[in-house]
């Protein structure tokens, strides 16, 4: 059992919540579009109110909550812990930030997003926590595979390897000195000041040649993919 | 989906790149949780740094690959 879930079990007074009723919550949301998460939402929400409906116990400020964030806290939590027991991470992230807010413990309603930031950071950092700790006593464990699950399949692996087949054609297209600036930015992570300074370039020259790259990129993908539908079904497959 | 582009696409590839400190990726990371069109272009970035990677390293235009091939061309 994870220790937010000790501290959701014994969560008696004001903060305590049923965890069932965030389960039926996060059921009846499943199916809600990304497209109803987007920032014109962020300005249209009224914090104040939002906060106050969870703080009394209202389950549509509970549903509000979880439409607002549920995707972002699964896509965080996902990006840096991976797949393995996702549902769970996300639902004890929701009912830390439910129980903070039934306590009363956000005292500014606008700072909501950056709250469930904070709990978010400190889910992730007690996982990987937990994880090295588990480590320790398991001296046979991967931690890699433990932290974050992200062994891809067969079909991944190809539409990656066809994705950088895609890649190769582009940057054999380059001059060898645009090649080189990409290869010092992406590869050896030097600064855009370092190159621009070191290769006698200027800051939009810089830009132009790095939109450049990744909209060819994105043309050589498109052709390839027309000539072979396959290829389509495939890439599609693995992005989704 | 609405698109967005609060946060410009060169600081959502210093994120990616993981050059920004958690000290300044605050109100990134706020803006991440909420807007579902700039997780998508994380992803797409994420993705288009990877493979990029893989095909330069495939390449051989990394330093130690240029050195090693300079050497050939010397011998």
């Amino acid at each position: 059992m994870l220790a937010t879930r000790g501290i959701f079990a014994s969560g008696a007074g004001e903060g305590a919540i049923d965890p069932q009723s965030i389960d039926s919550v996060a059921q009846s949301l499943a199916d809600i579009g990304d497209s109803q998460t987007t920032e014109a939402v962020s300005h249209q929400v009224n914090w104040q109110d939002l906060v106050e409906r969870i703080h009394k116990g209202d389950e549509s400020g509970m549903e509000e909550l979880y439409r607002l964030f549920g995707r972002g806290i699964r896509y965080y939590l996902c990006r840096q812990l991976g797949h393995q027991e996702l549902d769970d991470k996300v639902h004890d992230t929701f009912v830390i930030v439910v129980q903070a807010i039934r306590r009363g413990e956000l005292r500014e309603p606008d700072r909501l997003m950056g709250f469930v930031r904070t709990v978010v950071r400190r889910q992730v950092a007690a996982y990987i926590d937990e994880a090295v700790h588990s480590r320790r006593d398991e001296l046979n464990l991967d931690l890699g595979v433990r932290i974050a699950d992200r062994r891809s399949d067969p079909e991944q692996t190809a539409a990656f390897r066809q994705k950088v087949e895609f890649m190769l054609e582009v940057l054999r297209s380059l001059s060898e000195r645009d090649r080189e600036i990409l290869t010092r930015f992406y590869l050896d992570e030097q600064s855009q000041e370092t190159i621009c300074g070191e290769m006698d370039l200027s800051e939009t020259q810089f830009r132009l040649l790095k939109s450049r790259a990744k909209a060819r990129f994105g043309e050589v993908g498109k052709r390839r993919l027309q000539k072979n539908p396959l290829i389509a079904v495939s890439l599609r497959t693995s992005s989704g | 989906m609405n698109t967005c582009f609060r946060f410009p696409g060169d600081e959502l590839e210093r994120y990616a790149m993981g050059k920004v400190s958690h000290l300044d990726c605050g109100p990134l990371e706020e803006h991440l949780i909420l807007c579902a069109a700039c997780r998508k272009r994380l992803m797409q970035m994420e993705e288009f740094i990877l493979v990029i990677r893989a095909a330069l390293t495939e390449l051989g235009t990394h330093p130690e690959a240029r050195i090693s091939a300079r050497s050939a061309f010397a011998v």
